[in-house]
C-alpha cells in the first residue's frame, strides 16, 4: 500500500507489529513531528558531568534542533541554559567548549553569567528607568536531571521523573559506570564526530542490531579476531547471548554469556598482567573479591537509551538529528577513573581504531545507512520488514521481553515505544 | 602571556617601572589596561566570581575609554 506524502502521518498505520513504512525515514512532517513529540519532550541526553568539571566551564550541545548551553556556576552547580540571547535572539556562545562565568553576546554585548542572569546591556539609558535585568534571563531547560554522572534535560516541565524513564536501564548504566574503580566516569578524551546522508532513527537500530555484525562487519571481525573466533558463536545461529527490551524504547544485545566464558572484555585481548592485577586489586577494594570477578566477567554492557544514547563497550554514542536525512554521531570514548592508564590507554584506542572515520567498523554502518536513504526513495513498496525473531520471543522472569541475539525484538521495542510517544495527545 | 576565550583576549605581563612590581593587564580588542599591585591581586584572590560581575557590566562602558584609547 503507498500512503502519499502530503497526507498527515497516521502513525498506527506507519508503524505496525511486524513492519513499518519507509516514510518513517524521509518524510520532513514526520520529522518535524518527532521534534515536537520526542526531542523537545522527552529526556534527552546532553552532557557528562565530567565535561564540566570546573567552575565556569561549559559546553555547547543540542536538545533536538534547539541550542543548549551547559555550564556550571561559581557555585558548582550545572545549569542547563537555551544558547538564546533574549534580547533578539542570537547564540550567545559559539565555542563548542570553554571556561567564562559571562557570556558575552556578540552582536550588542548583552551580557549574561552562567547561571543565566542578565549582568547588563550597552547604553541601558536607551531602555529607560523601568527596565529591569532580573525581566530577562536566559531560558532554563524546564526539567534537568543526572544520573551517575550522565547529565539529561527535557524541553517538557511535565513528565515522568528521569529515573522512572530510565526504568531498567539504570542498573545497566551501573555496570558500565562501576567498571571504574572509583565508580566514576571521564569523558574528557576528545570525540569523533561522524554525518551520514540519513535519518536519526537508522543508527539507534543498528546500535542494537545483532543480526548485521557477522555479515556487513564479517571481514572485520574475523581480522580483529585473527581468524581465531568462532563468528557463528558470537554472531550468529549458535549465539547464547540475547536481543532484550528493557521498556520506554530502550533496548539491550546481553553478550554477557558470551563475555563471561572469554573471562571478561574490560579492554580486548592483550593488555598485561600488571594492569590486569592492579585493576583486579583495585575492583576488590571497592567490590569485594565476588562482586570484583562479577563485574571484570561481564564487562561492559551495550545497549540505547529512547532517543539518543548509544553506550557500547568503552564509548558514549550520541545521535544528533538534522534534518529527515542528515545527521550527526558523536562517539565520545569514556575513560574509567582509578583504572591503570593502560587499560583507558586501550579504551581509547579502541574507539578510534573501530570507530573512527578508518575505523574498522563504523564506516561500514554509515555506508548502510546512506543506501537505505537511497533506497527509500523506491516508493513501489515501502513496507520494512520487523519480523524477525517474533515466533519466538519470551517474557523472561523479571518481565522483559527477550529473543535470540539477532532477532528484532530490540527493533521492535524501539519503534513500540516510538509509535506510543507519536500518537499520544 | 594571553589568555583566549571566545568572549576576550586578554594580555597579562609583569611590569617594575613603578617603585614595585605591578600586573599588568591589557584588554587586547579595546587597547585598555590596568597596572595592579600586589595588594590589589591579593584582594583578587579573596574576591567570589559574582563579585566582579559589576565590573563586566557593559552599561559600564558607555562611558569615554580611561586610557584614552
Amino acid at each position: 500500500m503507498d500512503i502519499a506524502t502530503d497526507s498527515r502521518p497516521d502513525y498506527n498505520q506507519l508503524i505496525l507489529a511486524d513492519r513499518i513504512n519507509g516514510r518513517i525515514y524521509y518524510d520532513p512532517a514526520v520529522f518535524r513531528d518527532e521534534l515536537e513529540k520526542i526531542w523537545h519532550r522527552e529526556w534527552v541526553y546532553v552532557a557528562h558531568e565530567s565535561e564540566v568539571p570546573e567552575a565556569g566551564d561549559y559546553v555547547t550541545r543540542q536538545i533536538g534542533l534547539q541550542p543548549v548551553i551547559v555550564s556550571r556556576d561559581d557555585a558548582g552547580k550545572v545549569h542547563l541554559l537555551l544558547n538564546r540571547c533574549t534580547h533578539r535572539g542570537n547564540t550567545i556562545c559559539q565555542s563548542e567548549r570553554g571556561n567564562s562565568h559571562a557570556f558575552r553576546c556578540a552582536y550588542h554585548g548583552w551580557t549574561f553569567n552562567s547561571r543565566g542572569d542578565l549582568v547588563g546591556v550597552p547604553y541601558a539609558a536607551g531602555y529607560g528607568s523601568t527596565f529591569r535585568k532580573d525581566e530577562f534571563p536566559l531560558a532554563k531547560v524546564p526539567r534537568t536531571g543526572s544520573y551517575r554522572g550522565l547529565i539529561f534535560g527535557s524541553l517538557s516541565p511535565d513528565g515522568p521523573s528521569l529515573e522512572d524513564r530510565l526504568g531498567p536501564a539504570k542498573a545497566l548504566l551501573d555496570q558500565f559506570v562501576d567498571l571504574s574503580p572509583e565508580g566514576e566516569l571521564v569523558v574528557r578524551s576528545g570525540v569523533l564526530k561522524h554525518s551520514y546522508r540519513g535519518n536519526w532513527k537508522m543508527a539507534l537500530e543498528n546500535s542494537v542490531d545483532g543480526y548485521h555484525p557477522n555479515i556487513l562487519h564479517h571481514a572485520a571481525m574475523v581480522m580483529m579476531t585473527r581468524g581465531k573466533a568462532d563468528m557463528e558463536a558470537i554472531f550468529g545461529e549458535r549465539s547464547d547471548a540475547r536481543a532484550r527490551d528493557l521498556g520506554n524504547g530502550a533496548a539491550q544485545l546481553d553478550l554477557n554469556p558470551i563475555q563471561v566464558r572469554s573471562g571478561g572484555r574490560v579492554v580486548p585481548p592483550g593488555w598485561s598482567k600488571a594492569a590486569h592485577e592492579e585493576y583486579r586489586a583495585s575492583m576488590e577494594r571497592r567490590h569485594g573479591a565476588e562482586g570484583a570477578d562479577r563485574i571484570i566477567a561481564q564487562g561492559g554492557p551495550h545497549f540505547c537509551i529512547f532517543p539518543n544514547l548509544i553506550l557500547i563497550l568503552n564509548q558514549f554514542r550520541v545521535i544528533q538529528p538534522v534534518s529527515a536525512d542528515e545527521t550527526v554521531i558523536y562517539y565520545y570514548p569514556t575513560m574509567l577513573k582509578g583504572a591503570p592508564d593502560e587499560i583507558n590507554q586501550r579504551r581509547l584506542s579502541e574507539t578510534y581504531l573501530v570507530h573512527g572515520p578508518a575505523g574498522r567498523v563504523a564506516p561500514d554502518d554509515f555506508e548502510a545507512y546512506e543506501r537505505n536513504q537511497v533506497g527509500f526513495q523506491a516508493r513501489v513498496n515501502e513496507w520494512l520488514l520487523l519480523r524477525r525473531g517474533l515466533h519466538r520471543e519470551e517474557r523472561e522472569a523479571g518481565g522483559a521481553v527477550a529473543g535470540h541475539e539477532t532477532d528484532e525484538t530490540t527493533q521492535r521495542a524501539i519503534w513500540h515505544y516510538y509509535r506510543a510517544l507519536m500518537t499520544r495527545q | 602571556m594571553r589568555l583566549i576565550s571566545e568572549f576576550a583576549v586578554v594580555e597579562i605581563e609583569r611590569d617594575d617601572s613603578g617603585n614595585g612590581p605591578r600586573l599588568l593587564i591589557r584588554d587586547a580588542r579595546s587597547g585598555q589596561y590596568i597596572y595592579l599591585d600586589p595588594l590589589e591581586l591579593a584582594a583578587l584572590a579573596w574576591a567570589r566570581h559574582e563579585d566582579l560581575m559589576p565590573l563586566m557590566d557593559p552599561s559600564r562602558f558607555d562611558r569615554h575609554s580611561r586610557n584614552g584609547v
